[in-house]
């Protein structure tokens, strides 16, 4: 290990720490596959992540980030670093080291980076990921042009949605930035890729925030929920080739099934008050049933109309937000709320960009006391 | 000029009228121990001046000041009327209790008490009571303006939570309060203008027959 920062120093290696075993995250890719017939999208499924896991999945990933067609992720990635300098003023000072959950292409933690960097603030950067070609392509693009060292860069290949690995995680921060204070970030909507999504954000601001700590989330939002709300989200996912493609790459990669995009379909529901709930599930539209061919070789039957769910995404509405906020016992330090395009007989989606903070670490507040009254004193 | 100005108006008005009346008893007497007819119109030309000057001068006084009156008297009551409207008005309705807001609030007026006040208008005796209760009433309605500048300012400048918007309401309107107070001192104007001076043309009209207030 000592070697090591000398070969670093040639751009064209990159050190990565595995967290768990690979052919466990298989198997969890296969169970996921294995589910029974379901019509509506619930039954067999591609988890979050392992939609990203894999080169394909890497490439086509980055083709749906440029793609025209998709303009949420591209104008995502091009404000980010307006709506990050807005929320400067709530970071702790001294040193600060970067912990970036999900890092995608890279390009937000370059603007993040790029910040503490100009003003010589920058500590460790680690990057995680359950994709070892995601956390390749996002360092790559994260630190061009930046003058961090080979050796506070620290990728990591783990599913951070899974508590032990949470565990392990938190101990390797640990050791490597002491007591100083760390930035995590999730961003680009990853949240709202999960089912359980309150519950990954309680466990996450559990297992790693200290009171020093801040967290960057980036959420979808929606100021509408209704039917034709929900409809609305679903077609700016359908429009896109490229996410088409994106969302496939996956079943491509674990299934021998023969893709029909037309066979796509994005869904959008309404979820209690909280928000608008999108599924883009593949469904057997062939008139007769098929059989799925899975990593391991089993088969699975796929009959007519079933489907398989293969991305999970939620626009949120503000009060659907602050409610899992509080469910996650965590606090915001500050927030920025962008529109994003939308034209005047559509409802307006945007994003959120909050500063977070444990519950925990923030001030009681002070009593309050009632102000002087002109018709009292 | 500092002794002159020790005695009082009334001194000098009776000096006067003392003085022109003993004069015009001596041109009574000169017209009856004059002789001739010729030498008694010198006596009675001067006894007629006598007389215009006795009434003329204390009748336009008194009319003049009469009419003084009468203004400040239309003034007052226009003014009490547009005040009793503007606290019955809308800007003025109690906060809703589960959608309160800040507001401005209209002020209430006060050109025409001050002017009575320093006019003299009422100056003369007999009105006391009147001018006791107009003083009390401007000091009231000061007040009550400026704690409505207050109020104001306390809503406005920054964001104050619903309940103290409810509170600063329901503090202006508590019993025995300012606004209590100003209601109460304008129903004693009301009453006094209208038992006292509701003869005079205008006031009872104005202020109508015993209607009840529509501020209160």
């Amino acid at each position: 290990m000592r070697r090591i920062p000398s070969i670093l120093g040639d751009p064209g290696w990159t050190v990565c720490l595995v967290g768990e075993e690979q052919s466990g995250k298989l198997a969890q890719v296969t169970a996921g596959l294995r589910h029974g017939p379901d019509p509506s999208g619930s039954g067999k499924r591609i988890t979050s992540g392992f939609s990203y896991w894999g080169l394909e999945s890497t490439v086509a990933w980055a083709h749906a980030c440029n793609d025209l067609y998709y303009p949420v992720m591209r104008e995502s990635i091009g404000s980010f670093s307006r709506r990050w300098r807005a929320m400067t003023q709530t970071l702790p000072d001294g040193p600060l080291h970067y912990v970036s959950l999900g890092p995608g292409t890279g390009q937000k933690d370059q603007a993040l980076l790029r910040y503490l960097d100009s003003r010589g603030r920058s500590g460790c950067y680690i990057p995680v990921d359950v994709s070892a070609e995601m956390l390749r392509l996002a360092q790559r693009e994260a630190l061009e042009h930046l003058h961090v060292p080979p050796a506070d860069v620290l990728p990591v290949q783990l599913d951070f949605s899974m508590p032990a690995n949470l565990d392990r995680l938190c101990t390797l921060i640990r050791h490597a930035v002491g007591d100083e204070p760390v930035v995590y970030s999730l961003l680009g909507n990853t949240l709202a890729n999960f089912d359980n999504d309150t519950q990954l954000l309680a466990l996450l601001a559990e297992k790693l925030l200290r009171p020093q700590d801040r967290f960057l989330l980036e959420v979808a939002s929606t100021a509408g929920q209704d039917e034709a709300a929900a409809r609305a989200a679903a077609h700016e996912y359908e429009n896109s080739p490229r996410f088409r493609e994106f969302v496939t790459s996956a079943l491509m990669q674990y299934t021998d099934l023969q893709i029909d995009m037309n066979s796509l379909t994005c869904e959008g529901l309404v979820e209690d008050d909280r928000a608008l709930k999108i599924k883009v599930v593949y469904r057997n539209r062939t008139g007769g049933p098929l059989e799925l061919t899975l990593p391991d070789r089993s088969t699975v039957p796929f009959p007519d109309q079933d489907t398989i769910r293969l991305l999970l995404s939620r626009k949120y509405t503000p009060a659907g937000l602050e409610k899992m906020l509080v469910d996650a016992r965590v606090t915001k330090v500050g927030e920025t709320h962008d529109v994003g395009h939308a034209a005047f007989d559509r409802p307006a989606f945007g994003l959120a960009l909050l500063m977070l903070q444990s519950a925990d670490a923030a001030p009681e507040p002070a009593p309050r006391v009632p102000g002087p009254n002109p018709f009292r004193d | 000029m500092g002794l002159v100005s020790r005695f009082s108006r009334q001194f000098f008005a009776a000096a006067t009228i003392s003085c022109l009346l003993f004069a015009l008893g001596t041109c009574v007497w000169w017209v009856t121990v004059a002789e001739g007819s010729d030498s008694r119109f010198e006596p009675v030309a001067s006894g007629l001046a006598l007389v215009a000057a006795i009434t003329g001068v204390y009748a336009e006084r008194r009319a003049a000041a009469r009419e003084r009156r009468a203004q400040a008297l239309y003034a007052l009551t226009d003014e009490l009327v547009k005040n009793s409207e503007l606290l019955a008005g809308e800007s003025f309705l109690p906060q809703d209790p589960l959608a309160p807001k800040a507001r401005v609030y209209p002020r209430l007026v006060q050109s025409a008490t001050d002017a009575t006040l320093v006019s003299g208008a009422f100056a003369e005796p007999g009105h006391d009571a009147l001018i006791a209760l107009l003083h009390r009433w401007r000091d009231a309605v000061h007040d009550f303006n400026r704690r409505l500048d207050l109020a104001e300012l306390r809503t406005y400048v920054s964001q104050v939570p619903a309940e103290e918007l409810l509170a600063i309401d329901e503090a202006m309107r508590r019993p025995g309060g300012q606004l209590d107070g100003l209601c109460r001192l304008r129903d004693e104007l009301s009453l006094l203008l209208r038992e006292r001076y509701g003869r005079q043309p205008g006031v009872a009209a104005r202020l109508g027959p015993g209607r009840p207030d529509p501020g209160r």
